[in-house]
This record gives structure tokens, C-alpha cells and sequence, in this order.
């Protein structure tokens, strides 16, 4: 059987299996590997620190805009999706909870910041990073007026839904994917808020 | 080699979307509007002016048998470090094209110039071909999201030159690339055929 087959391979070009020559050949590719692995460790550590304010700038810039207030402390949180939550807290008292949730759109993953008030009402939404496509999802995405429609609902009728029931959102036509993709981020947020709550009191 | 043979080439004859038919994922899929073809667009031409200097640096040295293992390598690594430039100091476009830049790694027109032209060539003949494919295909993209911005959403850049509501959404979605880019290459094959009788005339 393997006689058979050695034959067969035979007329192709035999591989040069002198250990000098493979040794060569691992050592040139580690050679060309480490080159390109320190250049990308030397440009990862002039990027890594600004690329990291940039985020922070974002993160800080988004929960102000859906729930001013004087100070944000973090509090721990197991929540499906939920990546952070903090509580926001002014003139030393809470007014509400910031919540940074993961949702899915059109284009993939999305990262948004939803602000909610002690009464489990919505006070903003903002979405930090998309990849939604241009001049469709980025409608609903990018319009700060579209955003701003979540503002004041709440879970008291249910969850939100998209363009339906009686808790409904208005979505963007001909972006539904990410209409309902924020709206499930929004729901996320509500929930884990009102669980939290439920676990303090 | 002459600069102006490859500007043509790289513009024309040989131009790597429309002629050499490479690089089709990424081109379909960003031109929705001007700004992130011209990104897109300026990214691929320096990681492919980037990656066949070096290649054609290390033609000698890289032995044949690991050549695209190693061509993966170096392209990766331009890649990579663009996508963290691109992060930390153009947040903007980095947002915009999203997966898009790291997919580079795998656009073909990187990896097949550095198969085809940058391992043959000396260093100035491989860079002067990195630019001229490089305008090559950032023009078509140009072209491409030029149409499809302004029949789609109505802009030029981002200026409104009709309603959106008016504009045709299946061309900012992935059918109008399929049409436009199809449009396009029936339009070169044309020229070329055109100019081709000239000469034979």
C-alpha cells in the first residue's frame, strides 16, 4: 500500500528533507516573526495608552449625556450583557443607575450606555461603538433624536418591543435589525436594573 | 520599469479591482459612502506599499518554500499596526470601517503583489507598484461609493444634495454594490476592447 503510493507521488518534485535546509527554513520564519512581533509590541505601547483615554473620554462623555450627575461609582454586577454598571449619584444622593450594555445589530456588536432613573425610567441612550452600516443603521445609531425616543419608557407595560405592542419603539425603516438590536440593549438594561434594585432592597 | 507604465497599469491595464478582479470583499462592502472608501482606500495603498518594500528587501532571503507564510506574516503585521494608529489617531475612520481594516490582512490584491511583482522586483520598481494598484483601487472605490453614496442616501461626502427619503436604499445595501461594481467592470471591458481595436486599426 505505501509502496503504491510513494510511486504515485514520485514524479512530483521530491522535498528536500536535509535537517540543515528545514532548520534553515524554521529559523527564517521565526527570524521574520520576532522582527514583526517587536515592531507590533513598539507600536502597541505608543498606541495602547491613547487608544485607552480615547475610551475612557468616550465611556465618561456618554454617561453625562444620558444621566448628568456629580459622580458615577461602580457597582458590581452579573447581569447577562451588562458590562458595567455604575450608580449615579448627585448632591449625595442616587438618582438613578448608568448601565453599559452588549448588544447585537446589523453589523455585529454594538456597545451602548442607557441611563435609568430610580423609577425604572429610561433617561437616555447612547450608543458608544457600532459597526452598523453606513447610511442605514447608522439612522437609528448616530440620530441622537431617534435615541432620545427611548427617553421615559419604562418595563411597567412589559418589554419594549419594535414598531408593536403597547410598549412600543418607533423604529427606522429599512434599519430594523438595528432598531430592534438598541431596543434589546434598552430591555437589558431595564432588567438588570430592576434586578439590582430588587437586590438591595 | 518607468513610473508612468505602472501609473497605467495600475490605473487601467492592470487595475487590481476592475481588471485583476482582487480585493472584491472589501469592496463591496465599505463603498456606502466617500469617506470610508477613501480610508479604506489610503489604508490599503500604504500596507501595500508598506509590506512589498520589505518583501521585495527580503526576496533574497526568504526561501521559496515559506514564502506565503512569511508574505502573511509581514502584511499582518502592517496591518495590525495601521489598525492601531488608525485607532488611536483617526478614531473616527477607525469607527466607521470597523472589522474592515483588520480584514486587510486577507485582501488579496496585498498578497497577490507581493507574490507577483514586490518577490521579483527590486525595491523601487515594488514600491513605485504599491502606490499606483494602491490609487488604482482607491479610485474605484472612490468611484463606486461616489454612486452608491449619492444614488443611495442623496449625499456627496456627506453633503446632502437631494432628500434622503428620495434616495434608493438597495443601493447603499450589498445588491447595489453587486450592480455598480458589475456596471463598472462591463464599462472598463469596454474601453479596453475600444482602445484595443484602435491600436489594431
Amino acid at each position: 500500500m505505501s509502496k503504491e503510493k510513494t510511486a504515485a507521488v514520485q514524479p512530483k518534485a521530491k522535498v528536500e528533507l536535509d535537517p540543515r535546509f528545514t532548520a534553515k527554513l524554521t529559523l527564517t520564519l521565526l527570524g521574520i516573526c520576532a522582527v514583526v512581533a517587536l515592531l507590533l509590541g513598539v507600536v502597541n505601547s505608543v498606541t495602547e495608552p491613547i487608544i485607552e483615554e480615547i475610551q475612557a473620554e468616550k465611556t465618561a462623555a456618554a454617561m453625562s449625556q444620558v444621566l448628568p450627575a456629580d459622580e458615577y461609582q461602580k457597582v458590581e454586577t452579573t447581569y447577562p450583557n451588562v458590562t458595567a454598571m455604575n450608580k449615579a449619584v448627585s448632591g449625595g444622593e442616587q438618582i438613578g443607575y448608568v448601565v453599559e450594555v452588549a448588544t447585537n445589530g446589523f453589523g455585529g456588536a454594538m456597545s451602548m450606555v442607557v441611563g435609568v432613573d430610580m423609577d425604572g425610567a429610561v433617561t437616555g441612550v447612547s450608543v458608544t461603538d457600532n459597526s452598523e452600516t453606513a447610511n442605514i443603521g447608522t439612522k437609528v445609531v448616530n440620530d441622537q433624536t431617534v435615541l432620545d425616543r427611548f427617553i421615559g419608557m419604562s418595563h411597567a407595560d412589559g418589554e419594549i418591543t419594535v414598531n408593536s405592542g403597547t410598549n412600543r419603539f418607533d423604529g427606522v425603516s429599512g434599519a430594523t435589525v438595528s432598531s430592534k438590536g438598541v431596543t434589546a440593549g434598552v430591555n437589558t438594561a431595564l432588567a438588570a436594573v430592576a434586578e439590582q434594585k430588587g437586590g438591595e432592597a | 520599469m518607468n513610473f508612468g507604465k505602472q501609473l497605467k497599469e495600475g490605473l487601467l491595464t492592470q487595475n487590481p479591482v476592475l481588471v485583476q478582479l482582487l480585493g472584491m470583499c472589501s469592496t463591496l462592502a465599505i463603498t456606502t459612502s466617500i469617506s470610508n472608501g477613501l480610508g479604506m482606500g489610503v489604508s490599503v495603498m500604504i500596507i501595500l506599499t508598506c509590506s512589498n518594500i520589505v518583501i521585495s528587501l527580503l526576496r533574497k532571503i526568504i526561501p521559496d518554500q515559506i514564502r506565503i507564510a512569511a508574505y502573511i506574516v509581514v502584511i499582518a503585521g502592517f496591518v495590525t499596526m495601521v489598525d492601531l494608529l488608525l485607532q488611536a489617531y483617526f478614531q473616527d475612520i477607525a469607527e466607521s470601517l470597523g472589522v474592515f481594516i483588520p480584514l486587510i490582512v486577507v485582501n488579496c490584491i496585498i498578497l497577490a503583489r507581493a507574490e507577483s511583482f514586490a518577490s521579483k522586483n527590486k525595491v523601487l520598481p515594488a514600491a513605485v507598484d504599491g502606490i499606483c494598484q494602491g490609487i488604482g483601487y482607491t479610485l474605484v472605490l472612490l468611484v463606486m461609493s461616489a454612486i452608491r453614496e449619492f444614488l443611495g442616501s442623496g449625499s456627496l461626502a456627506g453633503y446632502q444634495i437631494f432628500p434622503s427619503e428620495y434616495g434608493a436604499l438597495m443601493m447603499a445595501l450589498p445588491v447595489g454594490g453587486f450592480l455598480t461594481l458589475g456596471c463598472l467592470i462591463a464599462l472598463m471591458q469596454w474601453a479596453q476592447d475600444k482602445a484595443a481595436n484602435k491600436e489594431g486599426k
